[in-house]
């Protein structure tokens, strides 16, 4: 108790000196403006979160859109080794399944706009002659929907997401059945920064 | 006690303390004010900014929940006939409504929706909880769907009781040959009665070949299964070895009775639900499997002849709107239907796997 008293006694307390507060003050306001920015960020987390969930459902779509064909498809058919496709690069094969010889892309790209009144999906493919071709799904206000195909891509517009997406079909996959194949769908956001990617699988 | 003294005494020394001058202290206060003032205006100018993606949120969410739903219900269609019932060549899956577009439907100053602006769509179930029977009439080989009553004779260890009772007024049937190359439905008069060893379904006669296009009065199908005479698997006999089943469709619709809210509706036994609300656009396309090559997908039901064992897969548009009159941002107008709202669109494909499909 002594020596307590003793360090007490000869300090004098004199309060804050004003640099002392504005020094409190500036880092007080460098908090609240670090606040304000974790704000910002939340804005750019939520559109990412956005992107993602429209990736999930254009890899889900290219998933049902593979289901759909029966599996002598030569979009679908493994030939060569234990896979078709790649998701590291756009693949391009010709493929012959039965009597059926096809070039089938192992990938596509899918561009998404509201402009112009209506809303437009356009995605790329091959024809059976293996041109390019760009089906174009547009929803307007009063009803209309229309799926056009067409030789040339959409003109772009500054509202235009555009997705890439890659797939892989595998067959002989370990700890599966030996008569099913497994299809993977990767998508990607090719504009804009928040894009990320999103991966999915099923097996047939 | 000696402790108290001490904290007494201690106090009393600090004799000499130097707290701000006033002038310090405003200054102080003044520069926090500014600054503070300034890091308040920055959060205000993001709290609209949250709304907005809270209503964004939500509508994704309302949107990814009903695709969801009808992913469930389609990938089903079809099912629920019963082991034994084994028909190679199962005639429909899905029935799509086809709207005509129709510029009337959309008002552009008031934003509204009408009707005519959506499809429809029918999942053709069974009821799993109705045991699948065979047509014949009372002293004959076959009943002819263009008269009001058919008599149907339970299968298995099913009697006549049990069946007759499953079977009530306005339940719609489905009658199709055993090897699914025709059928035709039709919606029941009164409930199921036992009379002469078969269970006697009155009902509302067809046309001929089964078509129920209303021409005759009675023959409506609301299910859009037989309504129009181009569909080629329609016939209106059927014989003993054929089959009657109960259905119980699950139909997607846009209830638009509130043009201001138009809502996506999912009607199954007779009970409507909300799937979403705020929908302005739901059109169901379709993916014709002609045996060689899959075709665009086809909004217009009549360009495939109403035949729905083409289906191989359907693709659903929708589109969602955030509600107008929560709207943050005055001068905000979309760039689909220049309302003062956030738009969003989904679409999704998805295969009927019951259907008959070569794999």
């Amino acid at each position: 108790m002594e020596t307590s008293k003793l360090r007490h006694k000869p300090k004098e307390n004199r309060g804050f000196a004003l640099i002392e507060t504005m020094i409190a003050i500036v880092i007080l306001a460098v908090g609240l403006l670090g606040a304000a920015a974790l704000l910002a960020q939340l804005t750019s987390t939520s559109s990412t979160s956005r992107y993602m969930s429209t990736e999930a459902l254009l890899a889900s779509e290219k998933l049902d859109d593979l289901n759909r064909l029966p599996s002598v498809d030569p979009a679908i058919a493994v030939t060569t080794g234990n896979s078709a496709g790649s998701l590291n690069a756009d693949l391009t094969a010709t493929v012959t399944a039965g009597a059926v010889s096809e070039t089938v892309d192992y990938f596509d790209t899918v561009q998404i706009s509201s402009g112009n009144g209506s809303i437009m999906e356009t995605v790329s493919g091959k024809d059976a002659l293996g041109n390019d071709i760009f089906t174009t799904t547009t929803h307007a206000p009063d009803g209309t929907v229309t799926s056009v195909p067409s030789n040339t891509p959409p003109a772009a517009t500054p509202d235009m997401l555009s997705f890439k997406r890659r797939w892989i079909i595998e067959q002989n996959v370990p700890g599966l059945p030996a008569e099913s194949r497994r299809v993977t769908v990767l998508v990607l956001l090719q504009n804009g920064t928040h894009g990320g990617q999103f991966q999915t699988s099923m097996v047939r | 006690m000696r402790t108290q003294a001490i904290n007494y005494k201690r106090k009393t020394s600090r004799s000499k303390q130097h707290g701000f001058s006033l002038v310090e202290l405003m200054v102080a206060v003044a520069i926090f004010l500014i600054i503070g003032g300034a890091a308040i205006g920055v959060v205000k100018q993001h709290a609209p900014l949250f709304t907005t993606q809270q209503q964004q949120t939500g509508l994704d969410i309302a949107l990814r929940n009903a695709a969801a739903q009808m992913q469930i219900d389609v990938v089903n269609a079809g099912t629920g006939y019963y082991q034994g019932v084994n028909i190679p060549s199962w005639p429909i899956g899905v029935t799509i409504i086809n709207n005509p577009p129709a510029t009337s439907c959309f008002d552009a100053t008031t934003h509204t929706y009408g009707p005519t602006c959506f499809d429809a769509m029918n999942v053709i179930a069974i009821d799993s909880n109705t045991p699948p029977s065979n047509p014949q009439d009372i002293g004959a080989n076959c009943v002819s769907t263009t008269s009001s009553s058919l008599f149907i004779t339970p299968i298995g260890s099913t009697t006549l009781t049990q069946l007759a009772s499953d079977f009530h007024d306005g339940d719609e049937v489905l009658l199709v040959k055993s090897d699914g190359s025709q059928m035709t439905t039709t919606v029941l008069t009164s409930d199921g009665q036992i009379s002469g060893g078969k269970v006697k379904l009155a009902h509302n006669p067809t046309g001929v070949n089964g078509v129920n296009d209303g021409s005759t009065g009675s023959n409506t199908d609301p299910l859009g299964i037989s309504s129009t005479s181009d569909n080629n698997k329609l016939g209106d006999q059927f014989c003993k070895t054929d089959w009657v089943l109960k259905l119980a469709p699950i139909r997607y619709w846009v209830d638009a009775s509130d043009p201001s809210d138009p809502k996506l509706m999912r009607t199954q036994n007779g009970q409507d639900n909300v799937i979403a609300e705020q929908i302005i656009g739901f059109k169901v396309g379709a993916s014709i499997w002609n045996g060689t090559t899959a075709d665009p997908y086809s909004f217009d039901a009549s360009s495939y002849s109403h035949d729905w064992s083409l289906v191989r897969a359907i693709r659903v548009s929708l589109i969602g709107r955030t509600n107008p009159s929560g709207n943050v941002d005055e001068k905000f107008r979309n760039t689909f239907d220049q309302g003062p709202y956030k738009i969003q669109a989904l679409s999704v494909v998805i295969n009927p796997r019951n259907l008959s499909m070569n794999d």
